[in-house]
């Protein structure tokens, strides 16, 4: 150690971005669509990787839902550790399953802030991807959710893809913005494109004004591909 | 540390820190390191430009300013917001302007030309002055201040500051002293404002208002210098003291037999990289206030004043209790020191180095350190 050198103890930790992504596994999605949402989650995981800042904050948690819910990820795990998750389409369309696992996943899995001490994660990223009308309640999970919306404590982003969607039952169902698709290989790759860049661009946003419901460095998708639902 | 000797309260005036941008153009440096004492307090700055900024090629954006009259020690610190070209522009206009209305609000000013009821006069004291004066002066300097040498952070690679001698052509710097025995602030110093923290509101809104002119001055909106403040007005006769603070970063206080803990706790929006901001509508309900009570200033040896490329860094464990430990070894560090000159450049050569995962944006940090008289 020089005379110039400091020996301080520093956090080994890092202030985590949370990333959720809801993935549509219901047989609806069979065929094409899945082989699409394989690829986009492929893109993403190749996409955030070759961003330094984003590789150094960004934990993912992916839930699959078809009759059943799951959290393929057992949790939110640092992104160096994501591996692509196995994703088969079968089943009906649980997103009720799937909102109430993000739901527990939320309260057993984020660093909550400390009062007068250390800080939590920042407030997690959820992207949620569907094809149809859930087949389970949704309805309590949803209000369970909005219960800690109404304390600003996620950002999520609902997609609808391909003819089944319900515009209507789709914005009933969603928090927060709600963007429609068709179900081509393409904008599947535009979805997951998006998904990248937004989680890359909030990942090393820096001192933003406040933008009030939505992180203000997240860019907006390809209206052309994906279109907003007012 | 050692605490100066002969720079009694009542005889300190100085500003040190970021200057403010004028429409002459950029002057914001990338690194800076500034010290002083007022009293029985010490301080010691420094600010380092982000590891992301120096990738960018983009500027500091980080501002902070100290400020003193008498007894009373005013210290403000500004991130500017990343995503805005001009933002350091309003950091450094907020800091400095800040300061001086925090101290504009604690003391009755005599015009800068009225010596006084106990200045030097016909039946005052003699001043000291003649050549030797100056150089007793010089001499008295920390014998050990050298620059920075061998960093590994790329940002100093790139400005060649490998050596002493090539450092020492590289930066820039004033060098301030004060007579040691020459009484500058007769004026009373009793406080105006009808209490400290009444002091730090008023010193904000003071503050908003100067930026709104400052920018119309600049011809640009109000959004182009968007950025975060907090301060802390300080009395150094008792230790008591009150902290204002908008946006991220942290204000924090040591007390050695209690553990370090924020001083105020401001609003935050949770969002990365989102935060509340002074130039920002409805900036009011976003500031946060509070005041020590006798208590707690008679106890609290050390305050902090940090933008948030520091306080995210000693915030998150492990190890458990991180930031008490990061604020006790900072605390060691900076009193470890020949003199607080030492001390800044120290702390602006660890600022930017350090390496943590996460982090890459500016770094400031502003101590003030009880070392007695």
């Amino acid at each position: 150690m020089t005379d110039f050198d400091m020996n301080v103890t520093m956090g080994e930790g890092v202030r985590r971005l949370p990333v959720y992504l809801l993935l549509d596994c219901s047989g609806s999605m069979g065929g094409a669509p899945i082989e699409s949402v394989k690829r986009g989650v492929e893109l993403f995981i190749s996409e955030v990787a070759g961003d330094t800042y984003a590789r150094q904050t960004v934990h993912v948690g992916v839930i699959t839902f078809a009759s059943e819910a799951a959290l393929v990820t057992k949790g939110l795990v640092p992104f160096d550790a994501f591996t692509m998750p196995t994703l088969s389409a079968s089943g009906t369309t649980a997103l009720g399953g799937a909102l109430r696992l993000l739901r527990q996943s939320l309260d057993s899995d984020l660093r909550k802030s400390v009062p007068g001490g250390e800080k939590g994660d920042w407030k997690p990223l959820v992207f949620v991807l569907t094809d149809g009308a859930p087949t389970d309640a949704w309805q309590e999970p949803r209000q369970d959710l909005l219960s800690r919306q109404s304390g600003k404590v996620i950002n999520m982003i609902t997609v609808g893809c391909g003819t089944g969607i319900n515009e209507e039952q789709i914005k009933a169902i969603a928090i927060g913005p709600t963007f429609r698709m068709d179900a081509t290989e393409s904008s599947f790759k535009t979805f997951f494109q998006w998904v990248s860049q937004s989680v890359k661009a909030v990942s090393k946003a820096v001192s933003q004004p406040d933008a009030g419901q939505a992180p203000s460095a997240m860019p907006q998708p390809d209206p052309a591909v994906i279109q907003y639902v007012p | 540390m050692k605490p100066v000797r002969g720079s009694s309260p009542a005889e300190t005036g100085m500003a040190l820190g970021d200057r403010p941008l004028s429409m002459a153009g950029d002057t914001h440096p990338d690194w800076l390191a500034a010290h002083g004492q007022v009293g029985a307090w010490s301080i010691v700055a420094a600010s380092a430009v982000g590891q992301m900024h120096l990738r960018d090629q983009t500027p500091r954006d980080d501002a902070f300013s100290v400020r003193a009259i008498g007894p009373w020690l005013a210290v403000a610190v500004a991130d500017g917001a990343g995503s805005m070209r001009r933002s350091r522009y309003g950091a450094a206009f907020a800091v400095d302007t800040l300061t001086e209305r925090l101290l504009c609000a604690v003391y009755d000013a005599a015009p800068a030309d009225d010596p006084g009821p106990t200045g030097p006069g016909p039946d005052g004291p003699t001043p000291p002055s003649g050549p030797g004066l100056l150089s007793r002066l010089v001499q008295s300097l920390p014998a050990r201040t050298k620059v920075i040498d061998g960093p590994s952070v790329v940002g100093f690679d790139e400005v060649a500051l490998r050596e002493p001698r090539v450092e020492a052509s590289a930066c820039w710097a004033s060098v301030a002293w004060r007579r040691p025995d020459a009484p500058a602030q007769p004026a009373a110093l009793d406080m105006v404002a009808p209490s400290l923290s009444a002091a730090v509101r008023s010193a904000f809104g003071s503050t908003r208002a100067e930026l709104e002119g400052y920018v119309s001055r600049l011809g640009v909106p109000l959004r182009d210098i968007h950025c975060t403040l907090m301060c802390v007005l300080l009395d150094t006769r008792t230790g008591a003291f009150a902290a204002g603070h908008i946006g991220d970063g942290l204000i924090a206080a040591l007390h050695p037999g209690f553990g370090a803990r924020p001083a105020v706790e401001p609003p935050s929006t949770g969002n990365v990289g989102e935060t509340y901001l002074i130039t920002q509508d409805g900036w009011e309900r976003y500031l946060a206030v509070t005041e020590s009570s006798p208590a707690e200033a008679e106890g609290i040896s050390t305050l902090y004043l940090m933008s948030d490329g520091v306080a995210d860094d000693c915030s998150h464990p492990p190890p458990p209790g991180v930031f008490d430990r990061w604020a006790r070894d900072i605390d060691r560090e900076v009193r470890s020191s020949a003199g607080a000159g030492t001390s800044a450049v120290r702390l602006v050569r660890w600022l930017a180095n350090y390496e943590l995962p996460g982090s890459w944006d500016d770094r400031t940090l502003v101590v003030l350190a009880k070392v007695g008289e």
